[in-house]
C-alpha cells in the first residue's frame, strides 16, 4: 500500500517567525496523494495552504519559517531530509509547480521558448532534442503557432497564454506530481475554465497526481477528486469531493460552503421610484497613446456608447472580464477619468461637461468604494481622519463631521474606538467597511462599488455584501456594482449590463439575463462560472439561500 | 515616530553616528565659550606640533593660530552650510517635484526639462562659478550648494507623487472633492517623506564636502574659519606641519561618515522592506 502513494505528508508542523500572530503556519498536517488523483486544498487567506505547497517544493521563505517536525515522503523518500543536490533532481523533473501570477513566474527579458529550454537543460536533456520538445510542449498546452510563440517575450502574451507557458514548463519533464498554487485566481472566468480543463486533461492523459490549491469552492467542484479543507494551519476535513461538498461534516466547512455566492433564482423586487438618480447617455472613452516620430498614434476604445439609468434604491450591475471597460465606466461616473463624449445627467446637470472646479460641489453626490482594501486608505491617516476628510472638505463643521463619523463606524459594524487607529491595524474586511463608511460620510445619492468585495475571502465577502445590501435599503442608495463575478452580481443587482470590449452586449433584469442569455458572450461567461453543475443541499430551497 | 527613533538608536552604527554628531553640534555651539579668542588671532608660537603644549593640544599653524579653535569654529560653518543648503534644496525639490508629479502633463514636462537642464551642468563647477559671481560669503555658498543639489530631490519626489497619485486612497480623496492643495499636502506628502528624509541626511554630508572643497580652493567666506580653508591654507607646508591639514581632514571624514551611518540607519528604519541585506 505504501508504494502506491505518490506523496504522503505526515504530521507536518511549520513554525512561523516569533513576530507572527500565530505560532505555527501549519500544524500536525497529514495527507496522502495517490497517482492519478486531483487533491484540492481549500482554505481562506492565512490558512496555511500555500505554505504547505512551498514546504513540499522546498521553497519555504528563509526568514524564520522552519519545519518543526514531520515528514514529506515522495515515493517513500523523505524530501525534508534529502540533500540539496538530490532534491534538485526531483524538483522540476518529478514534481512540477505552477504559480498564481503567470507574469511574475516568467522571466520578463527572456523568450518563452528559451525559458522552457532552460528547464530541459537543467535536467540534462541533450541540446539537439530541446527545440523539438519545446514545440511539442507548447502544442500540448494548446497554444497556437508554437514556433512563433516560442520566440516571443512574456509581455506579449495574454494572461491565459502566460499561464499555459508556465504549465508547459512545469510539465516539461513529465512530472509525477504537479502542484498548482491558485493557478487561475489571476485569470478571467472564461480563461480559468480553459486552464482548468487543460490541467484536468493533461492529468488524465499522464496519470499525474495533482495538488491544487484554491480558495474557490466552485473550482473545487469542477476539478477535485478529493478535498482537504484547511483552517488556521490545520486540516479540518478531508474526503472525496462529492462528500465534502454535499455533506460537509465540519462546521467551518459548512460555513464556507454556505458563504459561496450562488445564482439567484427569483428577481429582486424592483425599486418603486421611476425617476432615475443618474442618467448616463452615450458615454465614450478612447485612450490615445502618443505616437513618436516612427510609431503611429494608437487608439483604444475603452468605452463605446454606454447608456444606462440608475434609480433610487436600485443596484445596477456592470459585469465583464478584465479589459471590458467596466472599471473605466465606474471611474468616468465619479469623474476620476474624463470621458470623451456622452452625458452623465444628475438632477438636470450634465456632470460630464463640468470643469473640475464646477464639479466640486457635486463630488459628494457620487461616491466610490475601491477593490483593494489595502491601497484605498491612506496608511498615515487614522481611520477617523480618513472618514472625516470628505465632510470637512465640503464645509461641514468638525463637530457634525465627528458625530457623523462615529455613527457611520457603528453602522458599518466597527466601534467608535476605531477612529483613532491606523488602517494597518485592521483586517481586509474591516478596511473595506471603513472605505464604505468614508464614502457614506458625504451622504451620496449614488455609490459606485468597483470590485468592492473581490479581494476578500468568501466568508468576509458575504458579510460585506450583506452590509452593502443593508445600507442600500436604509439610505435608499442607488448603486453601480462593478464585478467580474456573475454570482455576486446576481445576488445583489436588480439589473445587469454585460460589457464586452467597451460595449454593452446585453442588459436587463438580472435573473432573466443570467437564465436566458441572448448574447453568445454572456452565455460563454455564464458557462465558465466555476462549479455550475454543483447543486449542494439538493432538497433545500436554493432560491432564498443568502449570506446570513 | 517615537518608536522609529527608538529603533534608530538600537542600530549601533546610527547610535554612534548620532552620539558623535551631537558632540560636534555641542562643540560648535559652545565654540565662543571654549575658545573665547578669535580663531584667526595669533595665540601662540607658529608651527607648534600637536600634543606638546597642553594649551594647544592640536598644535598651531604657520601664523600661530590654534588648530583646535579653528576646528571648533569650522564646525559651525560646516553644519550651517550642510543643514541650511540641504533644507533649501529639499524645499525647492519637493515643491517642484510634487507639482510635476501631481499634475503631470505640461507642468511635468516643463519642470522636468528645467530639472534636466540643471542636472546636465557639472554640479561642483556650477557651484564654484556661482560663488565666484556672487562674491564669496557663507550666504552665497549656501545658495550655490542648495541650487545645485535640488534636482535629485525633485526627481525622487516626482516619481513618488506620480505613483501615489494613482493609488486608490488618493483617488478616493479626489472623488470626495478634497482640494488639490489638501491632497498634495495632507494625503500624498506625508507618504513621500521617508525617502526624502533619508536622501536629505546624505545630502547634508555631501554639502559639507562641497563647502570644504570650495573653501579649499580659496572661495570660502573670508570672515569665517572653515575646515576646507584650513586644509587649503596648509597644503603648501604639508611636509613640515602635517597636523595642520590632518586634523581638519580627519574631522571632515568622521562627520561625513557619521552622517552616512545615521542616514543608512534612517533608511533601514523608515523603509523596513528595503533594509540592507543580512539583517533579516
Amino acid at each position: 500500500m505504501m508504494s502506491q502513494r505518490l506523496l504522503s505528508v505526515e504530521n507536518l508542523t511549520i513554525a512561523l517567525p516569533s513576530a507572527g500572530d500565530r505560532v505555527n503556519a501549519v500544524e500536525g498536517l497529514s495527507f496522502n496523494l495517490n497517482p492519478g488523483e486531483i487533491l484540492c486544498i481549500v482554505g481562506e487567506s492565512g490558512s496555511g495552504k500555500s505554505m504547505t505547497a512551498s514546504a513540499i517544493m522546498g521553497l519555504l521563505p528563509d526568514a524564520g519559517v522552519k519545519v518543526q517536525s514531520g515528514r514529506i515522503l515522495f515515493r517513500g523518500e523523505d524530501l525534508l531530509q534529502m540533500s540539496d543536490e538530490r532534491f534538485r533532481t526531483i524538483r522540476g523533473s518529478r514534481i512540477g509547480m505552477i504559480f498564481q501570477e503567470p507574469m511574475t513566474a516568467l522571466n520578463p527579458v527572456m523568450q518563452v521558448g528559451d525559458q522552457i529550454e532552460e528547464v530541459l537543460e537543467a535536467h540534462g536533456i541533450p541540446k539537439a532534442d530541446r527545440p523539438g520538445r519545446v514545440l511539442s510542449l507548447l502544442n500540448a498546452v494548446g497554444l497556437p503557432e508554437p514556433a512563433a510563440l516560442a520566440r516571443r517575450y512574456p509581455f506579449r502574451l495574454s494572461g491565459g497564454q502566460r499561464q499555459r507557458v508556465v504549465i508547459a514548463m512545469a510539465l516539461a519533464l513529465e512530472p509525477e506530481i504537479l502542484i498548482a498554487d491558485e493557478p487561475t485566481t489571476a485569470l478571467d472566468v472564461t480563461t480559468q475554465a480553459q486552464i482548468l480543463e487543460l490541467i484536468r486533461g493533461i492529468q488524465r492523459s499522464q496519470g499525474m497526481g495533482v495538488i491544487f490549491i484554491t480558495h474557490d469552492f466552485g473550482v473545487v467542484a469542477d476539478i477535485a477528486d478529493r478535498v482537504a479543507v484547511m483552517q488556521h494551519g490545520r486540516i479540518v476535513e478531508i474526503g472525496p469531493a462529492r462528500e465534502v461538498l454535499d455533506q460537509p461534516a465540519d462546521a467551518y466547512t459548512q460555513s464556507l460552503i454556505r458563504a459561496v455566492p450562488q445564482f439567484r433564482e427569483k428577481p429582486l423586487p424592483p425599486s418603486p421610484e421611476a425617476e432615475p438618480v443618474v442618467r448616463v447617455r452615450g458615454l465614450n472613452k478612447t485612450y490615445v497613446t502618443q505616437g513618436g516620430f516612427f510609431t503611429p498614434v494608437r487608439e483604444f476604445k475603452a468605452l463605446d456608447d454606454i447608456s444606462f439609468d440608475i434609480r433610487r434604491g436600485e443596484t445596477v450591475g456592470l459585469v465583464g472580464e478584465s479589459g471590458s471597460g467596466k472599471s473605466t465606466a465606474g471611474r468616468c461616473l465619479v469623474r476620476l477619468i474624463d470621458p470623451n463624449g456622452g452625458s452623465i445627467e444628475y438632477k438636470n446637470t450634465d456632470l460630464a461637461k463640468l470643469s473640475r472646479s464646477q464639479l466640486r460641489p457635486f463630488r459628494s453626490k457620487i461616491q466610490i468604494v475601491f477593490q483593494d482594501p489595502y491601497a484605498s486608505l491612506n496608511p498615515r491617516h487614522t481611520v477617523g481622519q480618513s472618514i472625516m476628510a470628505g465632510p470637512l472638505a465640503h464645509g461641514i463643521d468638525a463637530k457634525t463631521a465627528r458625530e457623523r463619523m462615529n455613527r457611520l463606524l457603528i453602522r458599518v459594524g466597527l466601534d467608535e474606538a476605531a477612529a483613532d487607529r491606523f488602517p494597518h491595524e485592521f483586517s481586509g474586511g474591516q478596511r473595506q467597511r471603513i472605505g464604505i463608511a468614508r464614502a457614506l460620510a458625504v451622504e451620496p445619492d449614488l455609490l459606485v462599488a468597483d470590485e468592492a468585495v473581490s479581494a476578500l475571502d468568501v466568508s468576509v465577502q458575504a458579510q460585506v455584501l450583506e452590509l452593502l445590501r443593508d445600507i442600500r435599503e436604509e439610505f435608499q442608495l442607488a448603486m453601480l456594482f462593478i464585478t467580474h463575478d456573475l454570482r455576486i452580481a446576481s445576488q445583489l443587482c436588480h439589473r445587469v449590463l454585460v460589457l464586452h470590449k467597451g460595449r454593452v452586449v446585453e442588459s436587463g433584469e438580472t435573473t432573466s439575463v443570467f437564465r436566458n442569455p441572448r448574447d453568445s458572450y454572456t452565455r460563454s461567461l455564464i458557462d465558465a462560472v466555476p462549479g455550475r453543475e454543483w447543486h449542494h443541499s439538493p432538497g433545500g430551497d436554493s432560491t432564498t439561500r443568502s449570506f446570513a | 515616530m517615537n518608536s522609529n527613533l527608538w529603533r534608530l538608536l538600537k542600530d549601533p552604527g546610527a547610535a554612534i553616528g548620532i552620539a558623535l554628531l551631537v558632540a560636534v553640534v555641542v562643540v560648535a555651539a559652545l565654540a565662543p565659550v571654549l575658545y573665547p579668542q578669535d580663531p584667526w588671532s595669533m595665540a601662540g608660537r607658529p608651527f607648534l606640533p600637536p600634543f606638546t603644549d597642553p594649551q594647544f593640544p592640536l598644535g598651531t599653524d604657520m601664523m600661530g593660530r590654534d588648530i583646535a579653535a579653528g576646528l571648533a569654529y569650522g564646525a559651525r560653518v560646516s553644519l550651517i552650510v550642510g543643514i541650511v543648503s540641504t533644507a533649501c534644496a529639499i524645499v525647492l525639490g519637493v515643491t517642484l517635484g510634487g507639482i510635476a508629479g501631481y499634475y503631470g502633463g505640461l507642468a511635468d514636462d516643463a519642470l522636468m526639462r528645467v530639472t534636466e537642464f540643471f542636472q546636465t551642468i557639472p554640479t561642483f563647477i556650477f557651484a564654484l562659478v556661482m560663488v565666484a559671481i556672487l562674491s564669496p560669503s557663507i550666504l552665497s555658498i549656501i545658495l550655490a550648494i542648495g541650487i545645485v543639489s535640488w534636482p535629485p530631490v525633485a526627481r525622487l519626489v516626482r516619481a513618488e507623487f506620480a505613483s501615489l497619485r494613482g493609488r486608490e486612497f488618493v483617488q478616493a480623496a479626489i472623488a470626495l472633492g478634497e482640494s488639490d492643495r489638501h491632497i498634495i499636502l495632507r494625503q500624498i506628502l506625508p507618504n513621500t517623506l521617508s525617502p526624502v528624509l533619508v536622501m536629505g541626511s546624505l545630502m547634508v554630508a555631501s554639502a559639507i564636502l562641497t563647502e570644504a572643497a570650495i573653501s579649499f580652493l580659496g572661495l570660502g567666506d573670508p570672515n569665517m574659519m572653515s575646515w576646507g580653508y584650513m586644509i587649503g591654507a596648509s597644503r603648501t607646508v604639508i611636509r613640515q606641519a602635517w597636523w595642520m591639514s590632518f586634523f581638519p581632514g580627519l574631522v571632515i571624514v568622521l562627520v561625513v561618515l557619521m552622517i552616512n551611518l545615521v542616514g543608512e540607519g534612517l533608511n533601514d528604519v523608515l523603509n523596513p522592506r528595503l533594509a540592507r541585506k543580512g539583517r533579516a
